[in-house]
């Protein structure tokens, strides 16, 4: 139970870059990939989104494969990062049993599902719908043949792939394990967060008083975790390491979070007790923050709660990327490796008024230099479910 | 550490939940799937409440409800949950609603309810239970990730008792969009179930059965090789097996041409209770109350040598030829 775990490589695609060096570009000079809608086929274009401007052969290209009608855009996004997080991390034998793939989506293939429901596109509605669908896909295309898991919990799925592999890495029944998560956009999804009038038709302002929403985005990224004895095998040198990981339950509303943001204090608190670091080792938060109303606020006091007034540098990087639901929890571990690595703290872009509840306010203008030895990365979904992971500095 | 049963809800076809026993339904020919026998839900959960949940959202959180007072207990410390397809009502209405009234004036209700972890988090809302709480969905391997992973709290002593479960409902939709996909072969007959567990790490004389192993399979090629490793590796030889639910539909690894003579008694039980990504949630049911009583329901149609008493038995189980899964649940 001693295990420490280590992120050996990353793997993303986003609406900020396809790959990690382009986010990393963006990153540094805090360019959105938050846009008007160019590709998904729907009548609400006054939502901006953070389409990844590729279509599905483009992808398929990517993705080194003939075009293929029968891969969802999920698959693809997965895809793409997943090879470029094992390129990364050097694994060579892709079919050890010992290595784990574990993936979070929220819709696996909804954006091919509701094109067959109302026959835009010939086939069934049933084979490329189930969320597994796409995590097995991807395994088998690269000949990952370990221990496979697809989670699908709202918002944070991702993160809670990283969460389960870290344990079974633990546990030992795995020492590597591939652990992200992908969601390309659907209309039903589009839909789905605009009857819940959740969306904003502008630019989304996190933690800003006047914000009105969230802009959804697409993506996926992926982590390769490993154990002590893994890293002393392959004789390479870690990226970060990952100490602390906890899930908890807000069990309050089945969409809105509670006001004294408890299942929120629950996850941040109990991911700091397990990394066995202290609320002031914390160097950058990066946050839930949709700009909506309620996770703010919630988000916020539960961030009150554990720090008082000493909230350390604190930013949501959706308005960069664009809400990628299933997606986001991973993308924004990469992005904490990131900003760990090349001493970064992200811009909260789009902030301007400071929320009258809360006492701090978020990071505004892009760090460089910065110390970020240890970051939280909070990710909340629908149904209360609420993870926190703690990325930390190699020693 | 041993991992036991303690509690059990199923709400599944052909079967009465509040007494714990088939009722073989006779009007289940009338349509080419099975659907489940529901309860009266009142008896279980909040009419208020009730009213505004879909089917699977009632059959969730009811069937939670008696596997927590199966094992004498108002709250656990997890919520862990497998599903194949999710909600998938609730999907097809808020498709429905949206190509209906091309993108307006569309309300809420069914997506937040078609998100795959509302069951899990009606359950926590019903409970109060702030603690951990995952939904997995991987096809036909959905509730054996979820049991997996609660084994694994109840190792690490994250957890006493953990609330394990798996759901898939049916539709006619689905069902058509099965056969036209060509998921209807041989006599496979789908169905859905909603089967719930209290598992937990303390030994008491009113648990069902110990869960001593659990392994899953993608790799086709392995599917007869796994069974024997997986004895092998429990210390078993086939011949000790005191009973095999055996949870194949169009092929059948276990019949006479395979692995017969050594396959002691055997029993294929989705004729009564359909296939789905998560029928095993039926067998491990059944299996936990056969270890339980020492007595074989009637309606379980029996093949092979009869043993005389229950203390081993492998479930064994197979998705469309897709994915194997093997658990391993024995006599306290």
């Amino acid at each position: 139970m001693s295990h420490r775990v280590f992120i050996t490589g990353i793997g993303i695609t986003s609406a900020i870059g396809g790959n990690v060096p382009e986010c990393l570009d963006s990153l540094m000079n805090s360019r959105h990939g938050v846009d008007i809608v160019t590709l998904l086929d729907t009548i609400h274009k006054d939502f901006p989104l953070g389409e990844i401007k590729l279509l599905n052969k483009q992808l398929c290209e990517i993705a080194g494969l003939p075009d293929d009608e029968t891969l969802t855009r999920t698959t693809l996004l997965g895809l793409i990062s997943v090879k470029e997080a094992l390129k990364n991390s050097g694994i060579e034998n892709i079919s050890d049993s010992r290595i784990g793939f574990i993936s979070g989506t929220t819709v696996g293939g909804m954006s091919r599902t509701e094109l067959a429901y109302d026959k835009t596109i010939p086939g069934n509605i049933i084979d490329t719908h189930d969320c597994g669908e796409s995590t097995n896909r991807i395994a088998s295309i690269l000949g990952i043949s370990g221990y496979s898991a697809t989670i699908s919990t709202a918002c944070s799925s991702s993160a809670n792939s990283i969460m389960l592999s870290a344990r079974m890495i633990q546990n030992e029944l795995l020492d590597k394990a591939i652990a992200g998560g992908t969601d390309s956009l659907s209309r039903f999804t589009l839909n789905g967060f605009n009857s819940l009038m959740i969306l904003d038709k502008d630019h989304c302002k996190p933690f800003d008083a006047e914000r009105r929403g969230i802009n959804l985005g697409e993506g996926a990224a992926y982590l390769v975790l490993e154990t002590e004895e893994s890293l002393v095998k392959s004789n390479r040198k870690p990226l970060c390491e990952l100490k602390g990981w906890a899930n908890a339950n807000d069990a309050y509303h089945q969409t809105a979070s509670s006001p004294d943001g408890n299942g929120a204090y629950l996850a941040i608190s109990k991911a700091i007790t397990k990394s066995g670091l202290n609320p002031e080792d914390i160097d950058y938060i990066n946050a839930h923050g949709t700009g909506t109303d309620n996770n703010d606020l919630s988000e916020g006091i539960a961030i009150e709660r554990i720090f008082g007034n000493k909230v350390p540098p604190i930013s949501s990087t959706k308005p960069l990327t664009g809400h990628t639901l299933g997606a986001s929890g991973a993308i924004e571990a990469v992005l904490s490796v990131l900003a760990i690595k090349n001493k970064l703290i992200y811009p909260n872009l789009n902030f301007k008024t400071k929320i009258p509840e809360l006492t701090f306010t978020p990071n505004i203008e892009l760090r460089t230099n910065a110390i970020v030895r240890n970051v939280l990365s909070n990710s909340f979904g629908f149904g209360g479910n609420n993870t926190s992971l703690i990325f930390s500095a190699i020693d | 550490m041993s991992v036991f049963i303690k509690g059990m809800g199923l709400i599944a076809p052909n079967w009465d939940c509040e007494n714990k026993k088939f009722h073989i339904d006779p009007n289940s020919n009338l349509i080419p799937y099975l659907t489940c026998m529901e309860p009266d839900y009142k008896k279980f959960i909040n009419p208020v409440a009730i009213r505004r949940m879909s089917k699977i959202l009632k059959m969730g959180t009811t069937s939670a409800k008696i596997a927590l007072n199966d094992a004498g207990l108002d709250n656990v410390d997890a919520i862990v949950l497998g599903t194949g397809f999710g909600c998938f009502s609730d999907t097809t209405v808020f498709l429905d609603a949206m190509l209906d009234n091309a993108e307006k004036q569309l309300t809420p209700t069914a997506f937040i309810q078609s998100t795959h972890n509302s069951v899990n988090s009606q359950i926590a809302l019903m409970l109060k239970c702030n603690g951990y709480n995952y939904t997995y969905s991987h096809g036909g391997l959905s509730f054996e990730n979820a049991l997996t992973d609660a084994i694994m709290l109840l190792n690490d002593k994250d957890a006493e008792n953990v609330l394990v479960g798996g759901f898939d409902e049916i539709t006619d939709l689905m069902y058509t969009s099965m056969k036209s996909a060509g998921w209807c072969v041989g006599d496979t007959i789908f169905g859905e179930s909603c089967g719930m567990f209290v598992l937990t790490n303390v030994e008491s004389d009113f648990n069902y059965c110990k869960i001593d192993d659990i392994r899953t399979s993608t790799t086709e090629v392995d599917f007869g090789r796994n069974i024997f490793r997986f004895l092998e590796d429990n210390n078993l030889h086939i011949n000790d097996l005191d009973l095999i639910l055996e949870g194949s539909t169009d092929t059948r690894w276990l019949t006479e041409q395979k692995l017969a003579p050594d396959v002691p008694l055997f029993e294929m039980w989705k004729h009564i209770t359909g296939e789905s990504m998560t029928a095993t949630v039926n067998a491990l049911n059944f299996a936990a109350s056969i270890i339980k009583t020492q007595q074989i329901p009637d309606e379980l149609v029996i093949k092979g040598r009869i043993k005389s008493n229950y203390e081993k038995v492998l479930i064994l189980n197979n998705f469309r030829n897709l994915t194997q899964s093997l658990i391993l649940v024995s006599k306290c």
